[in-house]
């Protein structure tokens, strides 16, 4: 459970998955973006790129004093311009999560695990 | 032209990235995908420029060399989303073109099918409705209409014909384009591009028009507001130096101080105006205008070693007779500033208010109001104006009503610079005109300031407020259809409540909506488009359906909104 909410009429609990699922969305529409990697790829050596049920594995989101941030792991084409694609994606997924959930993202923490040539 | 070599191939690239830098404020203006931070128009421009600058000097003769010169400039100065597709666009046009000297149409509608497959191939999810969708049309258009002898003149022709279409159908894909009424912005940058590089074709090459954006430049950086500081606006003192530089921060080893940005910030804007700060790791950009640049590189080098420096003299360039005048002028305002300092010792409370419109103006001098800055939602003060304004004052507490929330930001800045001198000013953050009325009401000089800054701040909730103004375009908000020159009656905290043909529908649609059971007093002011005697009639209407409401309608002369409401 992340994100806890009171309002007047009761309590509002966001979980980590749907979290993870959003940002996933919003990062994979982001020119350059070819996928989600696990953020443990690296360590097992598993290289490939995650399925829907899987974004949890790529996406983490934590709360520090009442701020959120969110930590993505991303797969970036080959040939383009990595800083802008990141540059981007921190803009879409910030602003993607915050008109999704109403509360305010302070980071989006971007990982570029791997770099793919598509043929 | 049957067929182009990399001489002409260079003239096409360059008349499109120059057309684009003509036009790239109107491509601004249209940006709301996939984040409306109104930046679409410059960073293509800057990427485009890039590329430029890579082929400007190159005498090569074969289209492989450019192209692929070309597509380097661009990947390595590609700037936001549309600046990195735009790239692997050229990157895919670059690689159609590898090895060959000369290229004809069939050739070049080829490369640029090859342009949209790179282009697709770097996405996982193409969102359609973008830049993306244009290039796939128009190219697979062109790929199906050229014929053997279809000259490149023509191939370009049938080739941006294709994109504008494909442009026009942008809002049918995404629907938040057709939600504000636009079209895409990177495909009518592409499209833009396009049209440079047919007229180039076609013999008219498009030179840079270096007069025509520097006009819009208020707009850019309006819309980005997370710029904090001085926004750049009709900027009636736009003398001075324009200074820019590049400031990489040095380390404690070296003999520079640790750099704290809001510090150097407030520095910055209290020195000049315009000021745009810009910092990534250990880079700092710097974009302001000042009467004295010289003091601002000494005290920025304190932190690090520049890395470019442009300075311009705008003075010159705008207006050259009034150069000795800008002289004359800081005399006399230094003059009249020790003038003003001499004469009296500092009063307890001064007030400051932002109004706009005659009628404002004097209402607010009424309620004891010592200083006016003109300004509102379309142009912003400076943190320098309010610095100036709490001077005037001549007081030892100042309390400043902003009325409006885009200027609390800057008028809150203008305290933290005060902080520790002689003045303490503080901002009381009325959000609205009425709001700022009702909370100069409260003012009384009697009691400790913490006491008064309580009572005006407290003001502000007792006020509801509202306002008539016309819309500027059709669009759908919070499910409200917005018809363009229609009048929109809004409620300063919850958006928009209708939006009528007639003025005094919406006017009354308004106060229908804010008066509450507990409401008294009802205050309404006449924008400068209300003639005197629509107020008696206003007044009579409202009476004869409020009767338990005391009414009090003014006229107040300001620009843009038709009413102001406020309710007590």
């Amino acid at each position: 459970m992340v994100i806890d909410k009171s309002t007047p009429y009761g309590a509002i609990n966001v979980s980590m998955e749907a979290i993870a699922s959003v940002a996933g969305e919003a990062a994979l529409e982001v020119y350059g973006v070819v996928g989600l990697a696990s953020k443990n790829s690296l360590a097992e050596n598993i290289n490939e790129l995650l399925k829907k049920d899987d974004y949890i594995k790529g996406v983490y989101c934590k709360k520090v004093k009442n701020a959120y941030e969110v930590d993505v792991y991303v797969v970036v084409a080959y040939g383009v311009k990595i800083t802008e694609v990141i540059s981007e994606l921190q803009k879409k997924v910030t602003y993607v999560l915050e008109k999704t959930f109403q509360i305010p993202f302070k980071k989006v923490n971007v990982f570029v695990q791997d770099i793919k040539e598509i043929a | 032209m049957k067929s182009i070599n990399g001489q002409q191939l260079k003239q096409l690239f360059l008349s499109g990235a120059n057309n684009l830098y003509n036009h790239y404020p109107e491509i601004d203006q249209l940006n709301v995908f996939p984040v409306p931070d109104g930046d679409t128009g410059m960073n293509m421009n800057l990427t485009l420029t890039s590329g430029a600058k890579e082929i400007q000097n190159k005498n090569d003769e074969s289209c492989s060399s450019i192209a692929g010169a070309f597509s380097k400039g661009l990947l390595m100065g590609a700037r936001g989303n549309s600046g990195v597709i735009t790239s692997q666009i050229f990157r895919g046009i670059a690689e159609g073109m590898k090895d060959k000297d000369s290229v004809n149409a069939r050739e070049l509608s080829d490369a640029f099918v090859r342009g949209k497959e790179v282009a697709y191939k770097a996405v996982m999810r193409p969102v359609e409705g973008t830049i993306l969708t244009v290039i796939r049309e128009s190219s697979s258009a062109l790929a199906d209409q050229i014929k053997r002898d279809t000259s490149i003149e023509e191939a370009l022709a049938i080739l941006l014909k294709e994109a504008k279409i494909s442009l026009e159908h942008t809002p049918d894909l995404l629907p938040i384009l057709k939600q504000v009424g636009v079209v895409d912005s990177g495909g009518a940058g592409l499209c833009v591009v396009l049209e440079g590089m047919l007229k180039a074709a076609q013999g008219k090459f498009v030179e840079r028009n270096e007069n025509a954006p520097e006009e819009s430049v208020s707009s850019i950086f309006g819309n980005t507001g997370s710029y904090a500081g001085a926004k750049l606006s009709e900027d009636e003192e736009g003398y001075g130096y324009c200074t820019q530089f590049i400031l990489r921060l040095g380390k404690p080893e070296d003999g520079k101080k640790p750099f704290i940005e809001k510090k150097f910030q407030n520095f910055l804007a209290t020195h000049g105006k315009s000021l745009v700060l810009v910092r990534d790791e250990d880079i700092v950009k710097v974009h302001v205008h000042t009467l004295n640049p010289g003091s601002m590189l000494n005290y920025a080098q304190n932190y690090g070693e520049f890395l470019t420096i442009t300075i311009e003299n705008m003075s010159e360039e705008h207006n050259n007779i009034s150069h000795g005048d800008v002289a004359t002028d800081m005399v006399a305002n230094i003059n009249r500033g020790k003038e003003e300092e001499n004469q009296e010792p500092l009063k307890d409370f001064g007030l400051v208010a932002v109004s706009s419109g005659a009628g404002l103006d004097e209402m607010f001098k009424e309620l004891g109001v010592d200083v006016l800055i003109s300004g509102g939602q379309t142009m912003n003060p400076s943190t320098e104006d309010f610095l100036k304004a709490i001077k005037k004052c001549h007081a030892k507490n100042v309390f400043i009503l902003p009325n409006n929330s885009n200027i609390v930001m800057a008028a809150s800045q203008a305290c933290d610079v005060l902080e520790n001198s002689d003045t303490a000013a503080r901002v009381i953050p009325s959000k609205t005109i009425p709001q700022g009325l009702v909370s100069c009401m409260q003012f009384s000089p009697d009691g400790s300031s913490q006491d008064v800054y309580e009572a005006m701040k407290g003001a502000l909730k007792s006020v509801v407020s509202g306002s008539v103004t016309y819309a500027i375009k059709d669009t759908d908000i919070e499910g409200v259809h917005i018809t363009k020159d229609y009048y929109m009656a809004m409620k300063d905290d919850k958006g928009i409540v209708s939006c009528v043909k007639d003025k005094f529908q919406a006017l009354y649609d308004l106060v229908d909506d804010l008066v509450g059971d507990s409401s008294s007093l009802l205050t309404i002011i006449m924008g400068q488009d209300i003639a005197e005697k629509d107020g008696e009639k206003i007044t009579a209407d409202l009476q004869k359906k409020y009767p338990s409401l005391d009414l009090d309608v003014r006229s107040g002369g300001q620009p843009v909104y038709s009413f102001l409401v406020g309710l007590e």
